[in-house]
């Protein structure tokens, strides 16, 4: 079996989150914009759950970062939501990698409510109306798309093991 | 020997204790603006490659348009400028009047605005946050606190600027105040953005307050952030409950927050005076000259008192 180098691991985990962030930023009409699945915490929860030695809440604090920046959230505000689902990821990656697909869609359902929630619960401390309705249909379409996030992850990843 | 670093738990109280910390920096105390301004800087490019289909789709639908709707929109665009022309000329007509009775009220109050347009590239995805992000940064002067407007009216100011871009607040957002005046007889209030794109919260005025649905509302100048008269809304809606103390007013918003692509910004005028020195702003001596005038004018019109007062002074009264 291949085994990939840091290098190679941490290239990938940048192109990923490059396009997870393309996808987050792209402008869409506002019916459909509320809406947008949270590619961010989908991207940060396939590498902590199935490359939990190469990711940890390092890379996520700079990743919600990247996101708080690109999005003009409060700093750290994103990052905590994030920092708590590797948590959870982390802690049970091999639980969750021999898991059926159905059963980790309804963790990840489970993981980005908590995000959301977390995301909320600062956006109402900052007294600034929220959207609690968008907010839970964004995670059940990304709940929803967690199966072709796989799909294309390991695509990403395989890649390289086919050319070798 | 394997070298084992703290827990995970450990970790986590760590990253989030950092999380959270970070938090207060920025919401309390401001602190972490320089870095938000470079980490922003560097996610420029993701920015305009974002923006990229959308310039391509407009691109595209423009080059596919048909020589009629070109002439259509020539034509109407021909009518649009000729009634703006009328109307540019009775403003500059305005305008010089509106200059004549501030150099005789000796204002100081400058008009004239230092304009940098700038294009809306992103919107923030946040329903209740209105936030959008411009094309323009410090490399032209724009800097945080000047005003944004559209070719209508206000649209609120920049809150944050980096090297290439800057980041505005609307006026509607759930945080944002402005101070206004009603055009028509001069009542100031302060208008409250409630995060809806259509609406602006008025609460502070008395119930006797002279108002009525339609009037326009301008900036007022007050606290000397945005310039004086620059359209903000029109009155929507006014509840009158006399068992309150003051009106719940509505006002919608003149700009076109949720359209406008191109905006302005106001630039800070350090060269005014620089200006006002080579334009034709009467000088001190053509300004006493005008005052002699008005003065003498004034004797002209306040006429003597009539001899007749004394006549009827009783002490002259004859019988």
């Amino acid at each position: 079996m291949y085994q990939f180098s840091s290098r190679e691991i941490n290239l990938r985990i940048i192109l990923s989150v490059l396009i997870a962030l393309l996808f987050t930023t792209i402008p869409l009409v506002d019916a459909v914009n509320f809406y947008r699945p949270l590619f961010i915490p989908l991207i940060v929860l396939y590498w902590a759950i199935f490359h939990p030695i190469n990711f940890g809440f390092g890379k996520s604090l700079l990743i919600g970062i990247s996101l708080e920046v690109l999005q003009s959230l409060l700093i750290g505000q994103a990052s905590i939501g994030l920092v708590c689902i590797v948590f959870f990821a982390l802690n049970n990656s091999r639980r969750l990698q021999l898991a059926a697909v159905p059963q980790q869609m309804l963790t990840v359902l489970f993981l980005l409510l908590f995000f959301q929630f977390t995301q909320v619960w600062i956006e109402n401390i900052l007294d600034r109306p929220s959207d609690y309705y968008a907010r839970g249909i964004a995670a059940l379409i990304s709940a929803i798309l967690w199966p072709g996030i796989i799909y294309f992850m390991r695509g990403l990843i395989l890649r390289k093991k086919k050319s070798t | 020997m394997f070298l084992r670093g703290p827990s995970l738990s450990v970790r986590f109280i760590l990253f989030t204790s950092m999380c959270i910390a970070l938090m207060l920096l920025d919401s309390r105390y401001q602190q972490l603006e320089k870095i938000r301004s470079a980490a922003s800087t560097m996610v420029y490019p993701l920015r305009v490659a974002a923006n990229t289909p959308y310039k391509f789709s407009n691109w595209f639908s423009n080059s596919l348009r048909t020589r009629k709707d070109l002439r259509q929109e020539n034509s109407q665009l021909r009518l649009s400028q000729q009634t703006s022309q009328f109307e540019l000329q009775r403003f500059q007509q305005l305008e010089a009047e509106n200059h004549r009775l501030r150099v005789l009220l000796e204002s100081a109050q400058a008009q004239e605005l230092n304009l940098q347009m700038a294009e809306i590239m992103r919107v923030s995805l946040d329903p209740g946050r209105h936030h959008v992000i411009l094309n323009q940064g410090a490399q032209l002067g724009i800097n945080k606190g000047q005003v944004v407007i559209d070719a209508e009216g206000l649209m609120g100011q920049i809150i944050r600027t980096d090297l290439l871009q800057s980041e505005a607040v609307l006026i509607t957002d759930s945080n944002h105040v402005t101070p206004i005046e009603v055009n028509r007889n001069g009542l100031r209030n302060i208008a409250y953005g409630n995060g809806d794109d259509k609406l602006l919260h008025l609460p502070y005025f008395a119930q006797n307050s002279e108002l009525k649905e339609g009037d326009l509302l301008v900036t007022s100048g007050l606290g000397g952030r945005f310039p004086v008269g620059i359209p903000v809304a029109k009155i929507m809606k006014i509840n009158r409950d006399p068992s309150k103390t003051f009106l719940d007013v509505y006002a919608e918003p003149i700009a076109a927050l949720d359209q406008s692509r191109l905006v302005a910004v106001v630039k800070n005028d350090d060269n005014f005076e620089r200006r006002k020195a080579r334009t034709k702003i009467p000088t001190d001596t053509n300004l006493d000259t005008t005052r002699t005038e008005i003065a003498k004018a004034d004797t002209t019109i306040a006429k003597p008192i009539p001899e007749e007062t004394e006549t009827l002074n009783p002490t002259n009264v004859s019988h």
